[in-house]
């Protein structure tokens, strides 16, 4: 039992996709101007990354190594294009906002290294919980970058105004960079630094 | 074990069979959700029409049923657009689709201009907006014509006099991200209100670059210089062809309601 609790919390601190990783660090930078389309695509990257790693692992014994990559590709875009399709669905604004990074998941780092990593050396539960664990990593992240940039960057948290900016009557001078991309980069090190200084057997020499 | 799973037949057979129930996996998706999907497009594309209206805000959240209410606001009208009359109203005219009958042949008329597109449907779709006391509002003029990568779908909105612009909106494109889509910022649209339409009997309006700004023209987007000509040949395209329609609606004018 120990082994799923495992896979599932360690890579929220101990092993962070991210944080320690440094995997996924594009769609971070990308999707993090707003908590919503935030919360949509951790979501999403969770959903896909269980499930692709659950598949994977489930035919590992069938695949053959020279195919090894295709045959995840193939997998991992399927379970995208499907996430895709279901966001466009239930969530049609939320899926216009984040328009091509919904279909971009595909080149998310992370799923490719889950599946090479770990579901084609384990079974397939214990690789499903890896996966959510990955997923949960990589949201919590997500959620810390996009709740700075969402709050500082234009007052508001999930659409509702908590700072009212200068420029609608209030008092609050929005700090336009945090909508920027760069600033995903300095919160990033910033999050990377607090958890390094409580876990220094992260920091490498 | 592993010199059989290797073995030519086996890598071909593994690789059609992923990609076999996985093409399954996906189209089934694709077609169960294709139905809800639709209703999202057709809801999505209300919403323009009213915003090119000017009876819904940007930003506004408004539910389903509220975009129909809103809706009974606007006439819809079917119009021949080699003669410029009306010929359906109402729930026919809501009924064409200028979509499917530009591919329809019979329906279609070929297009000589550099739209991007090889025809367009006979008849054109014109939504009215009619304010409080039943006078007309704004006049939405559906436009089509291609960017620079894809096909660019928008609303052309004339105020009353059929020449200042009220808006335009593009509601759906596949131009790039940040370049061309630009188009898609509601900030770049803002350029448009106000100006003129057309110079005498000419379409004048325009997209341009740098100094020399008039009534005729906005400012273009930095970076997309291709998208911005094909949103110029669209829409001078669509105000030649809404044109008779435009000038017999003038004329008619009041007494027509």
């Amino acid at each position: 039992m120990s082994h799923y609790k495992e896979a599932i919390l360690d890579p929220i601190f101990k092993n962070n996709p991210i944080a320690l990783q440094v995997l996924g660090i594009c769609s971070a930078l990308a999707v993090t101007t707003k908590l919503e389309t935030a919360i949509t695509m951790s979501l999403a990257v969770t959903a896909v990354v269980a499930c692709s790693n659950f598949v994977i692992s489930a035919i590992r014994n069938f695949i053959p190594d020279s195919i090894r990559m295709i045959v995840q590709m193939v997998v991992i875009a399927s379970f995208v294009m499907v996430v895709d399709q279901i966001l466009k669905a239930y969530a049609f604004e939320i899926s216009r906002q984040l328009s091509v990074f919904v279909g971009l998941i595909i080149t998310n780092c992370i799923l490719m290294g889950r599946a090479e990593a770990f579901a084609m050396k384990n079974p397939p539960v214990l690789s499903f919980c890896d996966g959510i664990g990955n997923g949960l990593g990589y949201s919590l992240v997500l959620c810390v970058l996009a709740t700075v940039r969402e709050l500082v960057g234009s007052g508001k948290l999930l659409g509702f105004v908590l700072l009212p900016t200068v420029n609608n009557g209030g008092w609050y001078q929005p700090w336009g960079l945090m909508l920027l991309a760069p600033s995903a980069f300095f919160l990033i090190g910033f999050f990377i630094w607090i958890l390094r200084t409580f876990r220094p057997e992260q920091i490498e020499d | 074990m592993s010199e059989k799973k290797d073995s030519i037949f086996r890598t071909f057979l593994v690789a059609f069979l992923t990609c076999a129930l996985c093409s399954v996996f996906v189209s089934s998706a694709a077609v169960v959700l294709r139905p809800i999907q639709q209703r999202n497009q057709e809801l999505f594309k209300n919403k323009n029409i009213l915003l090119a209206c000017g009876l819904m805000e940007r930003g506004e959240k408004v539910s389903a049923d509220d975009v129909v209410r809103r809706l009974e606001n606007v006439r819809v009208l079917k119009v021949n657009l080699a003669t410029g009359d009306v010929v359906a109203t109402g729930e026919e005219a809501k009924q064409y689709d200028e979509r499917t009958a530009a591919k329809t042949a019979g329906e279609s008329v070929e297009i000589s201009d550099p739209v991007g597109l090889p025809t367009r449907g006979k008849f054109g779709t014109v939504y009215v907006a009619l304010d409080a006391n039943g006078k007309t509002g704004r006049i939405v003029l559906p436009i089509v014509g291609k960017g620079l990568w894809s096909i660019l779908y928008g609303f052309l909105a004339l105020d009353a006099d059929a020449n200042t612009i009220g808006s335009l909106i593009f509601y759906d494109h596949g131009e790039t991200a940040g370049l061309g889509g630009e188009i898609e910022n509601p900030n770049w649209q803002k350029g448009w209100v106000g100006k003129k339409a057309f110079k005498g009997d000419v379409p004048a309006v325009r997209v341009v670059k740098g100094p020399g700004m008039d009534e005729y023209s906005v400012d273009g987007i930095s970076g997309a210089t291709l998208t911005d000509n094909g949103v110029n040949h669209t829409v001078h395209y669509w105000l030649k062809q809404y044109q008779p329609f435009l000038k017999k609606f003038m004329e008619e004018g009041e007494n027509a309601k």
